[in-house]
C-alpha cells in the first residue's frame, strides 16, 4: 500500500516543512479561502457521497468528541492529521472518557484526552481488543466499558485509514471502472495526476514559507478539477455540496435552541407582567425559533433525501418541532402564555440534549436500512406517532408547571388555576391520544406491507401501545371523574414515563425486535435519574397539595 | 326468583359496563404487555409469545375487555347522534379484537428458505410438531398423532408429558421423557450381535486434533470427510493400485475378528499399506507430523448418540433442540427436524419432530438472489429475489411482496455463509384472513377518536368534573 508520505518525499519542501515549518497552532495562512474550497470537495464516507466538510466534522467528533480541536477547525485537523502525522503521534487529541477503561488501560485518570502515543504504547491495549473482537463476533451487546473500548478501536482504525489514505475517497472511479458498490477511490488509488495534485495541497498546507501558502487555495480548486474530471458523472454539483457546508456551518438546531431559550425567558417575564410588548416579543421569538427548526429541516431532508425519521437524533428534533407546534396552535386558541413556555421549555431542553449530547445522539446523516428505504408508510407512519410524543410531551410540561406551581408558588395570584391547566393539558393529551392511536395503526399497515403481518408484538409497537393505554386509562378516569386536575396533571407526567420507554427505552434499554435498524446505547443513567425525578416531584407536590389543602385561603381552585 | 336473577343480570351488566372496569383492563393490558416485553428481551421472542401474549391470561383479559366495551355500548341505549364517535370508537376495538382473533385462528406466518435454483411449496412455521405415523402397508401411512410441542425452554420438563392416542391395534401413548432446548450430541458405539464393526480414531498433530467414529454400514462401508483429508472404512480390500485425489485413509478388514488393515495416501499420490493398526499405537501419516490413533474397535456394534445439555457459551452451531421419547418398551432421541423408526405390536411407527408445515399450494422456485449496497461500503442496502411460479416470472423485493393464491411472500431477509456470500433467501409466507376486518375496525378507532373530540360532545353524561365546572360558572 503506497503511502501519502511516500510520494510527498518527492517534494523536498514538504519534507523539511515536516521538521521545520510552524505547526499546525501556529501556522498562518494570509489567504484563507482555501479552507471554504477544501471544505467544499465532495468525499465519499459511511455510505453516501458528502462535502470534506462533513467528513471532517464527523472524524472530528469521533476522535476529540467535538468538532474543532484547540481552536482548529476540524477541516485543518483532518488535513494535517493526513499530510503530517507526525505532528500528531504525541498530540493528546483522542477522546476517552470512561474511567475504569483509563485505569485498565494504564492512563492518567484525571485526563480525557490521550496522544495515540499513549494509548498505542499500553500492554493492554490488544489484548483488550481481542476480547472485544470476540464479543462482537459473538454478537454480545456490549457493555458501556466495551462501547467505550470500541470508540477507541474506531478512533485507531480511522487514524490508520486516514494515514494511508484510504479514507481520503476524493475522486469518482472512472466511467466503466466503478466495483459493484461504486466505492470511491482513495489516494493510493488516485490516477497518478491526481495523486500528484493532492501532494501539491499536502505541500502548500505545510509549506514553512508563507508564499506557499498563499497559493493552497489555487492548489484546491487544481484538485478539485482533476477529481471531478475523473467522472463528471458521479461529482455532485457544487450547489449540493455547498448547502451541506452550509448547513454544517449554521448549525440551525443550534440556533432554534438559542431563540427558544431567550423566548422562554422573555415569555416568563410576560406572565409576570402583562406589557402587550413583551408578550409579542416573546411570540415573536418563538416564531423565529420554530422558522429556524424549519429551516433546518428542509435542509436535512434536502440534503438526506429523505424525512428525518431514521434515529434517535432526528426524531427528538422532530418531537420538539412538533411541541412547537402543537404549543403554538393551542397558544393561539387560548392565548394563555403558559402554553407557549411550556413547549419552549421542552423544546428548548431537547434541543440542547440533541445538541450536545453526541456521543448517545448521532446527528450524522447516514443511509436508511433496507427496510426503511422508499416507504410512504413508514414515513406516514413514524412521522404520526413521533408527533404524538410530542403532543404528549406538551402535557407534559404543563403538567410539570402544574405540579411546580403547588410545589414553589402555593398562593400566587398570578398563576392559572390548576384546572384550567389540566383542561389544556387534557387538549394536548387528545392530540396525542389520535396521533398514538392513528400512528400505532399505521405501524400495523406498514408492519402488514413490509413485514406481512400487523402486529407482531413487537417490543416497539408493543410499547407504543402501552403508552397509548396509559393515556386511555387517563382520559377514562379523567371522565368517569375518578381524577381531578391534580390527578390528571399528574397522570400526564407519570403517563409521559410510557413514551419515554417506546421511545427510547426499547432501543437503547431493550434492544430487542424487529426495530433493530433504531438500536444503540448510551445515557440509561440519565434517563434513570429523570424518571426518578420525576415520580419523586410528584410526590413533593402531592405532599404540598395535602399540606396546602389543610390551611384555609390557598389554592381554592384544587 | 325471576325479579332477583334480573336484579342480578343488571347487577352484573352494570359492573360490565362501568368505567371502572375499563381503566382496570386498560393498565391492567399495559402491565402484562410490559412484562411481555421485559420477558423478550430476556428469554427471546418464542417464549414472550408463548408466556405473555398468547397465554390464557391475555386472551381471557381480551375477551373481558371486548365484554366491556360490548357492554358498555349497549349501556347507552337508546342510542343518539352525540353517541356516533364513541360508538365507532369502541365497536372499532372489538371489530380490531375479532380481526386478530380470526388471524390468530386462521392465519398462517411462516417461512420460505431458499437457495438460488432451488423451489418449494412448504411454508415452516416456527411451532414444534409431534407426529406419529402407523404404517399399514408399504406404502401407506395413517396419521395417529399429530400434537403441537411447544416446551418451555427456560425449565426442564417438569413430568412426562405423556400423549396417549388410539388406532386400529388399540390404545397407545408417545411419552415426552425429556426436552434439551439446546443440546449436544455425542456418540458412542453399543455392542450387540445384530452390529457391524466400528472404529474409533483421533487424528493428532501440532495444528489440530480431531476424534471421529467410523460404523461400518453393509452396502456402503463408511466414509468421513476431515478438512481436505477423507477417511474410508470398507468391509474388504479396495482397489488400491491407483492415485489418491486428496489426502486419504483407507481402512479395510481382511478376515473376521482381525482388526482392520491401514493404507494412506497423499493427495495425488499412490498408497502406501501401513499394515494392522492396533488400539492405542499412533501411525505417522506422512500429512505433516499427523498421527492417526486408533481409540477404540467394536467388531459388532451400532452407533448410537446421546445428547447432553450444553453451556450457555457453546456456540449455537454447536446446539440442537432434541426430546426423548418413550415408545412402547423404546426410547429414542429426537433432534428438531428428523424422525425415527419404533415397531410396536405387529405395526411399524414412524415418530416425527419437526417445525409445522404448511404446503401453500403451487410450486415456488428461486431463480437468483441479489444485494444492493450502500455505495463505497459492504453494507446491504436492498435485497431482491427473482421467483417463478405456475410459469409467471417476478421479483420479490424488500417492501414489494408477491401476492398469490391467497398468500403474500415477503422478502424478508438472507443467510450468508461463514465468509458473508450471501447463500439463502428468505420469504416469509403468510396468509391473513383477519387483514379485512382489522383493517375496518381501525378505520373505526381512527374516526371514531376524531369525531369524538373533534366534532361532538361525547358522553350523554357529562363527566362530574366538567359538570362542576359548568356549575361554577353558572
Amino acid at each position: 500500500m503506497m503511502r501519502i508520505w511516500w510520494l510527498l518525499a518527492f517534494f523536498p519542501l514538504v519534507a523539511s516543512a515536516a521538521a521545520v515549518g510552524p505547526d499546525i497552532f501556529h501556522r498562518e495562512f494570509a489567504d484563507a479561502s482555501w479552507r471554504p474550497r477544501l471544505a467544499g470537495l465532495a468525499i465519499q464516507s459511511g455510505g453516501r457521497v458528502k462535502p470534506f466538510d462533513t467528513f471532517a466534522r464527523e472524524g472530528a467528533q469521533l476522535l476529540t468528541g467535538r468538532t474543532s480541536y484547540r481552536g482548529l477547525p476540524a477541516v485543518d485537523m483532518i488535513l494535517s492529521i493526513a499530510v503530517e502525522p507526525q505532528r500528531w503521534q504525541n498530540e493528546k487529541f483522542l477522546q476517552l472518557n470512561f474511567l475504569s477503561l483509563k485505569r485498565d488501560l494504564g492512563l492518567d485518570e484525571k485526563e480525557n484526552l490521550f496522544s495515540p502515543d499513549e494509548l498505542m504504547k499500553s500492554p493492554r491495549l490488544m489484548p483488550l481488543f481481542q476480547d472485544l473482537d470476540a464479543k462482537q463476533k459473538a454478537g454480545e451487546k456490549l457493555d458501556p466499558y466495551f462501547q467505550a473500548l470500541a470508540r477507541v478501536g474506531s478512533q485507531m482504525q480511522f487514524l490508520q485509514e486516514i494515514l494511508a489514505g484510504r479514507a481520503l475517497r476524493l475522486v469518482p472511479p472512472a466511467p466503466g471502472k466503478a466495483d459493484k458498490t461504486n466505492s470511491w477511490l482513495g489516494f493510493p488509488d488516485f490516477p497518478q495526476m491526481v495523486q500528484v495534485r493532492f501532494a501539491l495541497i499536502a505541500a502548500g498546507f505545510t509549506s514553512p514559507e508563507a508564499d506557499t501558502r498563499a497559493k493552497l487555495a489555487e492548489y484546491v480548486d487544481k484538485f478539485a478539477a482533476a477529481a471531478r474530471e475523473n467522472n463528471p458523472g458521479l461529482y455532485p454539483s457544487a450547489r449540493n455540496l455547498s448547502l451541506e457546508t452550509h448547513f454544517n456551518a449554521l448549525h440551525p438546531f443550534r440556533w432554534a435552541w438559542i431563540l427558544a431559550l431567550v423566548a422562554a425567558v422573555v415569555m416568563s417575564f410576560s406572565i409576570y407582567n402583562s406589557a402587550p410588548g413583551l408578550y409579542g416579543a416573546a411570540m415573536s421569538l418563538y416564531a423565529a425559533s420554530f422558522l429556524m427548526q424549519l429551516y433546518g429541516f428542509a435542509l436535512r431532508c434536502w440534503i438526506a433525501g429523505r424525512p428525518p425519521v431514521s434515529n434517535m437524533y432526528e426524531s427528538v428534533l422532530w418531537v420538539s418541532f412538533g411541541c412547537m407546534l402543537f404549543g403554538l396552535v393551542l397558544e393561539l386558541i387560548y392565548r394563555k402564555r403558559v402554553i407557549a413556555l411550556g413547549s419552549l421549555i421542552f423544546a428548548t431542553i431537547a434541543l440542547i440534549i440533541a445538541d450536545n449530547v453526541t456521543g448517545v445522539l448521532d446527528d450524522g446523516i447516514h443511509p436508511l436500512e433496507p427496510v426503511l428505504r422508499s416507504n410512504y408508510w413508514l414515513t406516514i407512519h413514524v412521522l404520526t406517532i413521533t408527533l404524538g410524543y410530542a403532543a404528549f410531551s406538551l402535557s407534559l410540561v404543563i403538567g410539570n408547571l402544574g405540579l411546580g406551581q403547588l410545589v414553589f408558588a402555593g398562593r400566587e395570584s398570578k398563576t392559572l388555576p390548576l384546572r384550567q391547566l389540566a383542561f389544556y393539558a387534557y387538549r394536548a393529551v387528545q392530540v396525542g391520544v389520535i396521533l398514538l392511536a392513528a400512528g400505532t395503526i399505521l405501524g400495523g399497515v406498514w408492519a402488514d406491507y413490509s413485514w406481512g403481518r400487523f402486529w407482531g408484538w413487537d417490543p416497539k409497537e408493543t410499547w407504543a401501545l402501552i403508552a397509548l393505554l396509559g393515556y386511555l386509562a387517563l382520559i377514562h378516569a379523567r371522565f368517569r371523574g375518578m381524577v381531578g386536575p391534580f390527578g390528571f396533571l399528574a397522570g400526564c407526567v407519570s403517563a409521559f414515563l410510557g413514551v419515554l420507554m417506546a421511545w427510547y427505552g426499547v432501543n437503547f434499554v431493550l434492544g430487542v425486535g424487529l426495530h433493530s435498524y433504531g438500536f444503540s446505547s448510551g445515557g440509561m443513567s440519565y434517563v434513570a435519574t429523570y424518571c426518578s425525578a420525576q415520580l419523586g416531584f410528584i410526590l413533593l407536590a402531592a405532599w404540598a397539595r395535602k399540606r396546602g389543602n389543610s390551611r384555609p385561603s390557598t389554592l381554592a381552585e384544587v | 326468583m325471576k325479579k332477583a336473577l334480573l336484579k342480578f343480570g343488571f347487577f352484573v351488566f352494570e359492573i360490565f359496563a362501568s368505567l371502572e372496569l375499563a381503566v382496570f383492563i386498560i393498565l391492567a393490558l399495559a402491565v402484562i404487555l410490559a412484562t411481555g416485553t421485559i420477558f423478550e428481551s430476556k428469554y427471546g421472542t418464542a417464549v414472550a409469545s408463548r408466556e405473555v401474549y398468547r397465554s390464557i391470561w391475555m386472551q381471557g383479559l381480551l375477551w373481558i375487555l371486548m365484554l366491556n366495551l360490548a357492554a358498555v355500548a349497549l349501556s347507552r341505549l337508546p342510542w343518539r347522534r352525540h353517541h356516533i364517535g364513541f360508538l365507532v370508537t369502541h365497536l372499532g376495538i372489538i371489530t380490531l379484537l375479532l380481526g386478530s382473533w380470526v388471524t390468530q385462528r386462521a392465519g398462517v406466518d411462516g417461512n420460505l428458505v431458499l437457495a438460488p435454483g432451488e423451489s418449494g411449496r412448504m411454508a415452516r412455521i416456527d411451532e414444534n410438531m409431534l407426529y406419529v405415523f402407523r404404517a399399514v402397508s408399504g406404502k401407506a401411512y395413517d396419521l395417529v398423532v399429530s400434537r403441537r410441542l411447544d416446551l418451555d425452554p427456560r425449565h426442564p420438563l417438569p413430568a412426562p408429558l405423556v400423549v396417549p392416542f388410539h388406532d386400529a391395534s388399540g390404545d397407545h401413548s408417545v411419552t415426552v421423557l425429556r426436552y434439551l432446548p439446546r443440546a449436544g450430541r455425542e456418540v458412542r458405539a453399543e455392542d450387540t450381535p445384530s452390529g457391524m464393526p466400528a472404529l474409533k480414531f483421533q487424528l493428532t498433530g501440532s495444528r489440530a486434533t480431531f476424534s471421529d467414529w467410523l460404523f461400518l454400514q453393509a452396502d456402503t462401508g463408511a466414509v468421513r470427510q476431515v478438512g481436505p483429508a477423507t477417511f474410508r472404512f470398507t468391509a474388504r480390500r479396495p482397489d488400491l493400485s491407483g492415485v489418491a485425489k486428496s489426502a486419504t485413509v483407507v481402512l479395510y478388514l481382511d478376515g473376521a475378528k482381525q482388526l482392520p488393515r491401514l493404507a494412506v495416501a497423499r493427495a495425488g499420490e499412490k498408497y502406501r499399506e501401513m499394515g494392522r493398526i492396533t488400539v492405542g499405537k499412533p501411525l505417522a501419516l506422512g500429512w505433516m507430523d499427523f498421527q492417526f490413533v486408533p481409540l477404540e474397535y467394536h467388531p459388532a456394534a451400532l452407533p448410537k448418540a446421546e445428547y447432553f445439555a450444553l453451556d450457555e457459551k457453546a456456540p449455537a452451531a454447536e446446539a440442537s433442540e432434541v426430546v426423548e421419547l418413550g415408545f412402547g418398551k423404546e426410547n429414542l432421541w429426537l433432534e428438531l427436524g428428523t424422525s425415527g423408526q419404533v415397531p410396536l405390536g405387529d405395526a411399524l411407527y414412524y415418530v416425527q419432530y419437526t417445525k409445522r408445515e404448511v404446503d401453500f399450494g403451487f410450486e415456488l422456485k428461486l431463480r437468483d438472489f441479489h444485494i444492493g449496497y450502500d455505495e463505497g461500503t459492504n453494507k446491504p442496502a436492498s435485497y431482491a429475489s427473482d421467483v417463478e411460479f405456475d410459469g409467471t416470472k417476478q421479483t420479490i423485493s424488500m417492501n414489494e411482496p408477491l401476492h398469490h393464491n391467497g398468500y403474500t411472500f415477503y422478502q424478508s431477509s438472507y443467510e450468508s455463509d461463514a465468509d458473508g456470500t450471501p447463500k439463502y433467501s428468505v420469504l416469509s409466507v403468510n396468509l391473513d384472513p383477519g387483514r379485512r376486518i382489522k383493517y375496518l375496525g381501525s378505520l373505526m378507532i381512527v374516526f371514531g377518536i376524531i369525531s369524538m373530540f373533534y366534532f361532538k360532545p361525547v358522553y350523554s353524561g357529562r363527566s362530574k368534573w366538567l359538570a362542576s365546572k359548568e356549575a361554577k360558572k353558572s
